[in-house]
């Protein structure tokens, strides 16, 4: 995810100082580009001159700001209580089913969260909901509403606390088994080694995935639009809707990308310490499993009460809902509609991403230079720029620049290669870093210039590395919620815009289908990850 | 009474049988080393020892008291047994000071600090103990690992491979250090290497080990000059042997013949281990051999002979010593003393 350090000069062409023009000028523009959207934001804001300032200490900014910052605590506290535990069991103890669960625990990552507060709000919101009707008949008209702090922590936590899991797993894999045995030789017993050696070596990983829980709680805009909370996310939507002028809109969607560059930078300094700790010489002992004995009947009920609400409620959710829609006499028809347009825009946007990214990796990895450098790390704005942030500025830009672009197709493609292309520049710089420069040497020996041996010889062997960065921006740009909503063409609605609305306005059955499409489409994403993943890890080992 | 004693202790993993009924002694402030290749069940030992395993059978005594064995078993924890492991296993997140006091519980702050700073001094680290492991050489935490098990005065300190994690010049000042640290403690230690140069340089009694059985235990010297197995000969510095036949004037071999001290009956077939600082030869056209090659390492030249019977012995000569391949040269063999082999075994 985030740039690796600069690459040795071998894999650099003999004289990095002449960078190619055409490629200069290619990856200049993507740059330009992608620093487009926060530019003209903090431009936007810049013009409003004094009333920014007004803006900025507003009552409701300050409310907003509280509100996030408490969703964020607290999501982030709450996914750490559940997962540091479920690390632990599935890695270090002979619970039954290791293997099953550390799987089953780490899948709510392929929900979408507005999927999940979709399961929520349908199975237990306060009119219409899966569990009003089963208690309609004593009489209950109406529950208690999910809506506020409780929906919103609630869907938060179960669909992110995986991603301190796997970081906490990770970090318990790479333990050297010796620290645990050089504990005990000095003189302490278990309970004691796991407090002062085994949870500080865990803390810089727990602190790693925490602050990815915390930036994906701002980020995200599905849950908190749903959940009717009135975080970031939401606020910025409601003020772009609502009003005829949108600065406020702009000033909060300018500290929120303040904040998630903040996070994202202590999120890469906690990951860097947690490599310290990992010390990968010497001899490799598996370290031997904890007995639960009595306590495996409390740690089975634990971990089958999380995978219950984080993965079976929603699948059940959606199937109840999916058969009451058929039962109903539901048209299943308008899905495959939905489905067309979605896969109609991601292809766009995996081609778009791909052909933007090209240049800039071939540049990075075949031409180190600062200069290329610079081009690379300005496409990884995106990471720090949530979806409806990225949106709004297009929607300022093009509402004044670009009449004839605004919701128009383009737009809504050049939003997902801003927010898409880090994602394909990790891909396909990994990939070209596995090609010999020597071939692409052999080539320009025979008669090939730059041009033609990139595209005779280089491309073509980065191939697979293309299509897995392509296939992957395809799977996010499918799930993709607040620039779809803000900037596709009137009437042009996507299965994550379908989901969004029908939740809304509470027509569960129709939101059903489409969910479990999502879902499925999602798994698919995460195989491709994780199997990405497994290969780096081979070539590194080599 | 003997600080450590193993008591026929056999440990298995699976089918593969890791120590098989393996028997020994530790003298109170000796300095013990087991010896052997890779896989040979040396580091299963020193894990039993420290409780890191449970033996399957036999027992294991520390300073007169069973802690394995019989159904018994003392933790780790509670065993007052230092270890300096492989990779040193350093706490990354605590400092050279805290590394050495994690051992020192329920002391006194001002004895704690005496102490710390004694050992510090003790392996030459005082002006780094607030630094961190990663900002360490190798040789430096290897030091501070030394440090940490010497520091709460544990029974016996185990190292495994305590050298090898080291390059080639490092390792050669550190075998000295530790070796100072050590006697200069007065502390029973036990280490395990397949460097054989290393166990010679640092232990007052060697055990060599293969396939989990101990071949032979004694002094560095009764290894090198009186092995007592074909494998410990072979193993421990470099071996040639030579077919012989036992008769009236002696053992006749190829080379010369040699003392029958043994008194083997006639026409016995042995082999005689001879090393190569115990073969010479001359430049002489009426030879029994020829010059093949010559390695030189630094030291010295060692020169591999080829004897008429188409049998390579191998010669240690001076590194000045040139001798061109192909010359013919009478080879002499004068060992101090007559190592004979039947098969395996060494004849008495």
């Amino acid at each position: 995810m985030y740039p690796e350090p600069n690459p040795t000069a071998k894999n650099g062409v003999s004289n990095p100082n002449r960078l190619p023009l055409f490629l200069l000028f290619s990856a200049l523009v993507v740059a330009i580009g992608m620093m487009l959207p926060l530019t003209y934001l903090i431009l936007r804001s810049a013009s409003l001159g004094d009333e920014a300032w007004n803006l900025l200490i507003h009552p409701r900014t300050i409310q907003v700001f509280v509100n996030s910052a408490f969703l964020a605590l607290a999501v982030t506290v709450i996914s750490a209580i559940i997962a540091v535990p479920i690390a632990f069991l599935t890695v270090r103890t002979d619970l039954p089913g290791r293997r099953y669960w550390s799987i089953a625990t780490a899948l709510p990552l392929v929900i979408p969260s507005y999927v999940g507060s979709f399961a929520i709000i349908a199975a237990l919101g306060p009119k219409g909901s899966i569990l009003q009707n089963w208690l309609a008949p004593f009489g209950v008209d109406r529950l208690p509403s999910i809506y506020g702090w409780t929906g919103a922590v609630l869907s938060l936590v179960l669909f992110t606390y995986p991603y301190i899991v796997l970081s906490v797993r990770a970090s318990l894999h790479s333990l050297d088994p010796a620290l645990e045995e050089a504990s005990h030789s000095l003189g302490y017993n278990r309970r004691e080694t796991f407090l002062r050696v085994t949870l500080p070596h865990l803390k810089p990983s727990i602190i790693a995935g925490s602050l990815l829980v915390a930036l994906y709680t701002l980020s995200d805009f599905g849950t908190p639009s749903l959940m009717r909370f009135d975080s970031f996310t939401r606020a910025i939507y409601i003020q772009y809707q609502s009003s005829f002028d949108r600065s406020m809109a702009a000033i909060l969607a300018l500290l929120l990308v303040l904040f998630a560059i903040l996070i994202l930078l202590l999120e890469y300094k906690a990951r860097g310490k947690a490599k310290y700790y990992s010390s990968s010489t010497g001899s490799q002992r598996p370290p031997r499993d904890i007995e639960l004995g009595r306590w495996r009947w409390p740690a089975l009920l634990f971990c089958s009460a999380v995978v219950g609400l984080a993965l079976i409620m929603p699948l059940g959710v959606i199937s109840y809902w999916l058969l009451q829609g058929i039962s109903m006499g539901e048209q299943l028809m308008f899905v495959w509609q939905l489905a067309l347009n979605s896969v109609y825009v991601s292809s766009l946007s995996a081609f778009a991403v791909i052909a933007a990214a090209i240049p800039v990796c071939i540049l990075a990895v075949r031409f180190p230079h600062t200069l290329s450098h610079l081009l690379e790390r300005s496409t990884y704005i995106g990471f720090a720029l949530p979806g409806i942030v990225v949106a709004l500025s297009l929607v300022f830009f093009g509402a004044k620049y670009a009449t004839v672009l605004y919701q128009s197709t383009a737009m809504l493609i050049f939003a997902y290669v801003v927010l898409f292309i880090p994602q394909a520049v990790g891909t396909i710089r990994a990939s070209l870093l596995q090609i010999s420069p020597r071939l692409e040497e052999a080539a320009r020996s025979m008669g090939y210039n730059l041009p033609k041996t990139l595209l005779k010889v280089t491309i073509p062997l980065a191939r697979p590395g293309l299509l897995t960065g392509a296939a992957l921006v395809f799977l996010t740009t499918m799930k993709e919620l607040p620039a779809t909503l803000l900037l596709a063409p009137t009437g042009f609605n996507t299965l994550a815009t379908s989901i969004w609305s029908s939740t809304n306005d509470a027509f569960f059955a129709r939101a059903a289908a489409p969910s479990l499409i999502l879902v499925a489409v999602s798994s698919l994403s995460m195989i491709a990850i994780i199997s990405l993943e497994r290969r780096k890890d081979e070539k590194v080992k080599k | 009474m003997a600080t450590i004693e193993l008591k026929n202790v056999t440990k298995s993993y699976g089918s593969l049988k890791a120590l098989k009924e393996a028997s020994f002694r530790v003298e109170q402030g000796e300095i013990f080393a087991i010896l052997g290749p890779s896989g040979c069940g040396k580091t299963t030992t020193l894990r039993l020892i420290a409780g890191f395993e449970k033996p399957d059978t036999g027992e294991i005594i520390i300073n007169g008291k069973s802690v394995a064995g019989m159904g018994f078993f003392v933790p780790p924890e509670e065993r007052k047994v230092g270890m300096v492991f492989q990779d040193y296993a350093l706490f990354p997140h605590l400092t050279v000071k805290e590394n050495i006091a994690f051992g020192l519980k329920k002391m006194e702050k001002a004895t704690k600090e005496k102490i710390i700073k004694t050992m510090l001094e003790f392996v030459g680290l005082e002006d780094l103990t607030e630094r961190y492991p990663h900002q360490l050489s190798g040789g430096q935490q290897q030091r501070v690992a030394l440090a940490r098990a010497l520091a709460p005065c544990p029974v016996v300190v185990l190292l495994d491979e305590p050298l090898s994690n080291l390059d080639a010049d490092m390792r050669t000042q550190m075998r000295a250090e530790v070796l100072r640290v050590l006697r200069a403690a007065k502390t029973t230690a036990i280490l395990v290497t397949h460097d054989q140069e290393e166990a010679f340089a640092m232990a007052d009694r060697v055990a060599v080990m293969n396939a989990g059985q101990i071949e032979q235990i004694g002094t560095p010297e009764e290894i090198y000059h009186y092995p007592s197995t074909r494998f410990v000969a072979d193993f421990v510095g470099q071996a040639d042997f030579i077919d012989g036949i036992a008769e009236k004037e002696g053992i006749i071999t190829e080379i010369g013949t040699f003392p029958n001290n043994t008194a083997l009956p006639k026409g016995t077939k042995v082999q005689l281990m001879i090393r190569p600082d115990d073969i010479s030869f001359d430049s002489t056209e009426k030879g029994n051999a020829l010059v093949e090659n010559h390695q030189f390492r630094g030291s010295e030249n060692l020169y591999t002979l080829r004897l008429d019977s188409g049998k390579r012995v191998h010669s240690s000569q001076p590194s000045t010593t040139i001798v061109k391949q192909g010359t013919r040269v009478r080879v002499k063999a004068t060992p101090t003393h007559i190592v004979a082999f039947i098969g395996d075994k060494l004849v008495r």
